[in-house]
C-alpha cells in the first residue's frame, strides 16, 4: 500500500495527548533545577541561589532521611515478597476450582478491594482495628488475647501496612497469572495424565515451569518499585505515633516540601528517588526482555 | 469422561472451602461497616453490631448528607469523573490508534520519537513540588481542570488500548480504506465500536481512579471546594494521637455517621463494579498478554 494521503490526520489525533504530556510532565521537569538551589518562592527559580549538591549532602546526613529510606525499602520489600507469594498461590488455587459459578463469585469478591480507595479503606480499617471497640480486637479479646493497637504501635504498623496491602491486591494481582495459565497448551496436561501424573505433579512440572516467564516479568518489574512503598496507603493509615517506622520517602517529601515549605530539599529527595527508580526500572525492563522476552511496545 | 480420584475430590472440597474463606475475608470488613452505618448508635456503642444491622435505620446517612459541604463535594466529584472519562477516552484512544499503526508506510514519520516521549513520561516526572508550582502558575489553582488535565494521558491505559487495536484484523480497515474512508472514519466507526471490551475496561479504571483520587484535590483545591474523596480524607482520617484519644474520637465522632460517610464515598464504585467486572478480565488479558 502506498503511504496514504490523509496521514496528516494521524498527527492531528496525536496532538492532544502529546500536548498534555509536554505541559504537565515535561515542563515540571525543568523545575528540578530547584534541587540544586536554595529556592525561595519570592525569588523564583531564576533568581534563587545555587547551592550545588548541598541538598543531596543534607539528605544523606539528616538522620530522619536515612531512617525514611530504610523504612521505604523495608516496607516495599515485604510487600513485594508477600504480595508475590499470595498472588501466585491464589492464582494456582482458584485455577483448580471446577465449579464455574463458585469461581466467578470468588473472583468478584476478591477483586473488589482493589477498586476501593485507601481513603475508604482507611476509614474501614480505623473502625475495624480500633484497640478499644474495633471488631478485630473484640475478637482477639474473646479469644483471651490482649487488644493490639494495629495503627498506632510502631511494631504492629509494619504488619498492618503489609497485610492490608496483600489483602487489597492478592485477588486482582492474580489476573496476570490466570491469563498465563489459560495460555498453557492443554495437550501438555493430557500427555502428563496419560503418563500418570497427578494434579500435584502437573502443577509442579507443567503449570509452574510455564509460568516462569510471567513470574520473571512480575518480579523484575516490581523490584523496580522498591522505592515506592505506597504513598496513598501509608498516608491514609499513618499518624504521628508511627512516623518512626511508617514514614516513607513520598510522605517525607510531602511533609518537608508542602507542609514545611522546604521546596528545594523536598525536590532533591524526590529527584534522588526518581533517578534510582528509573535506573531500577530500566534494568528490570532489560532483564525481563532478556529472560522472558517481554516487550511493551 | 475424566475419572476423579478420591484424594483429588478431597483436595477440591478443601480448596473450595479455602476459596470461600478468602472471598469472605475480602468482603466481611465492608459488610461490618455497612452494618454499623445502618444500626442505631446505641447498638454500635454497645459493640453489638457485627455483620447485620441492629435497629435498622438510615439516620446516619441523612445526618452525613446534612453536612453542607457534602453534596457540593459529591457534585464536584461527579463532574470531575465525567470530564476525565470523556476527555480521557477520546485523547488516549486517538493516540493509541495512531501508535497502533507503528512507523513505516501505514503509520507516521517519527513514530519512535513519539513512543519515546510517552515512555519517558511514564517513567519520569518533575516530582511533587515542580508539578505543583506549574499547575498553580498556569492559573489552574482551585479549578476543576487542575483535577482533570494533569492526569489525562495515562500511558498504561494508552498501551492497553493500543494492544487491543493492534489485535484487530487488518483486513477490516483495509477494506474501509478501499471504499474511500479516511483515518478519522476508520477510527470512530470501526475501531471504537469493535473495542468495547477494552473501552469498558479502561473506562472502569478511569472512573475508579478519578472518583478515588484525593491527593490532587487536597493540594490544588481550596478547603471548601474539594471532591468527595478529599473531603472524606479530612473527615475520616483523624490523626490518632494516643490510645486514650482514640476513645475521645470515637465518642465525639459518631461511628455510624463515619461509616455512612465512608460508604457514600464507596457507593459509585460498588455500583459500577459488578456491571463492568465481567469485561475487565477479558480486557486486561487481551491488552497485557501478547503472542
Amino acid at each position: 500500500m502506498v503511504r496514504r494521503k490523509d496521514s496528516w490526520q494521524l498527527y492531528l489525533m496525536l496532538i492532544p495527548a502529546v500536548l498534555v504530556v509536554l505541559i504537565f510532565v515535561y515542563m515540571p521537569m525543568g523545575g528540578l533545577v530547584m534541587a540544586f538551589q536554595d529556592y525561595k518562592p519570592y525569588q523564583g527559580i531564576l533568581k534563587s541561589e545555587w547551592v550545588g549538591l548541598e541538598q543531596f549532602k543534607f539528605l544523606f546526613e539528616y538522620p530522619d532521611s536515612v531512617q525514611v529510606i530504610w523504612n521505604t525499602l523495608r516496607i516495599a520489600m515485604l510487600k513485594l515478597f508477600f504480595g508475590f507469594i499470595s498472588t501466585l498461590g491464589f492464582a494456582l488455587l482458584i485455577n483448580e476450582v471446577r465449579r464455574k459459578a463458585l469461581r466467578n463469585t470468588v473472583q468478584t469478591f476478591v477483586f473488589l478491594p482493589h477498586f476501593l480507595s485507601w481513603v475508604v479503606l482507611g476509614g474501614i480499617f480505623v473502625e475495624l482495628l480500633n484497640p478499644d471497640n474495633g471488631l478485630v480486637n473484640l475478637a482477639l479479646q474473646a479469644m483471651g488475647m490482649k487488644p493490639i493497637f494495629f495503627l498506632g504501635d510502631n511494631n504492629w504498623f509494619l504488619f498492618t501496612v503489609v497485610s492490608s496491602e496483600v489483602w487489597k491486591e492478592f485477588g486482582y494481582g492474580s489476573i496476570i497469572f490466570l491469563a498465563a495459565i489459560a495460555g498453557i497448551n492443554p495437550a501438555l496436561y493430557e500427555a502428563a495424565q496419560l503418563d500418570g501424573a497427578g494434579k500435584w505433579k502437573q502443577v509442579l512440572h507443567i503449570t509452574l515451569p510455564s509460568l516462569i516467564p510471567t513470574m520473571v516479568v512480575v518480579l523484575t518489574l516490581s523490584l523496580s518499585q522498591v522505592l515506592n512503598a505506597g504513598f496513598d496507603q501509608i498516608f491514609n493509615l499513618y499518624n504521628p505515633l508511627v512516623y518512626e517506622k511508617g514514614d516513607i520517602i513520598d510522605t517525607f517529601v510531602y511533609r518537608v516540601g508542602l507542609i514545611d515549605g522546604n521546596y528545594s530539599f523536598s525536590t532533591a529527595v524526590g529527584l534522588f528517588k526518581s533517578i534510582v527508580s528509573l535506573i531500577l526500572i530500566m534494568g528490570a525492563y532489560r532483564l525481563a526482555y532478556k529472560v522472558a522476552d517481554y516487550k511493551i511496545f | 469422561m475424566q475419572v476423579i480420584s478420591t484424594p483429588q475430590r478431597w483436595f477440591q472440597t478443601f480448596n473450595n472451602v479455602i476459596m470461600i474463606l478468602l472471598a469472605l475475608i475480602c468482603i466481611v470488613p465492608l459488610l461490618h461497616v455497612i452494618a454499623i452505618s445502618l444500626s442505631s448508635s446505641a447498638a454500635v456503642m454497645a459493640n453489638k453490631v457485627t455483620f447485620f444491622p441492629i435497629e435498622l435505620n438510615f439516620y446516619s446517612y441523612t445526618k452525613a448528607l446534612e453536612n453542607p459541604v457534602f453534596l457540593p463535594a459529591i457534585w464536584l466529584s461527579v463532574q470531575r469523573t465525567a470530564l476525565s472519562l470523556g476527555l480521557g477516552l477520546i485523547v488516549n484512544c486517538m493516540a493509541a490508534y495512531v501508535l497502533s499503526k507503528g512507523g513505516g508506510r501505514d503509520g507516521i514519520a517519527g513514530y519512535k520519537g513519539f513512543v519515546g516521549l510517552f515512555i519517558v513520561a511514564m517513567l519520569f516526572n518533575g516530582g511533587l513540588i515542580p508539578t505543583y508550582l506549574l499547575v498553580t502558575k498556569i492559573g489552574l489553582y482551585n479549578s476543576i481542570w487542575a483535577l482533570v488535565l494533569p492526569g489525562l494521558v495515562n500511558v498504561f491505559h494508552l498501551i492497553l488500548i493500543m494492544n487491543f487495536f493492534k489485535a484487530l484484523p487488518k483486513e477490516i480497515e483495509e477494506s474501509a480504506f478501499m471504499d474511500g474512508a479516511n483515518h478519522w472514519q476508520v477510527f470512530s466507526r470501526m475501531f471504537l465500536p469493535l473495542s468495547l471490551p477494552v473501552l469498558a475496561t479502561v473506562g472502569l479504571f478511569m472512573v475508579v481512579n478519578d472518583w478515588n483520587e484525593w491527593f490532587m484535590g487536597s493540594i490544588y483545591m481550596r478547603g471548601d471546594n474539594v471532591p468527595l474523596s478529599t473531603l472524606l480524607k479530612s473527615l475520616i482520617a483523624v490523626p490518632i494521637v494516643d490510645a486514650s484519644n482514640v476513645n475521645e474520637i470515637a465518642k465525639l465522632n459518631n461511628r455510624s455517621i463515619r461509616a455512612a460517610q465512608v460508604l457514600i464515598g464507596a457507593l459509585p464504585i460498588l455500583l459500577i463494579y459488578p456491571v463492568l467486572q465481567k469485561f475487565f478480565t477479558a480486557g486486561i488479558v487481551i491488552g497485557a498478554v501478547k503472542e
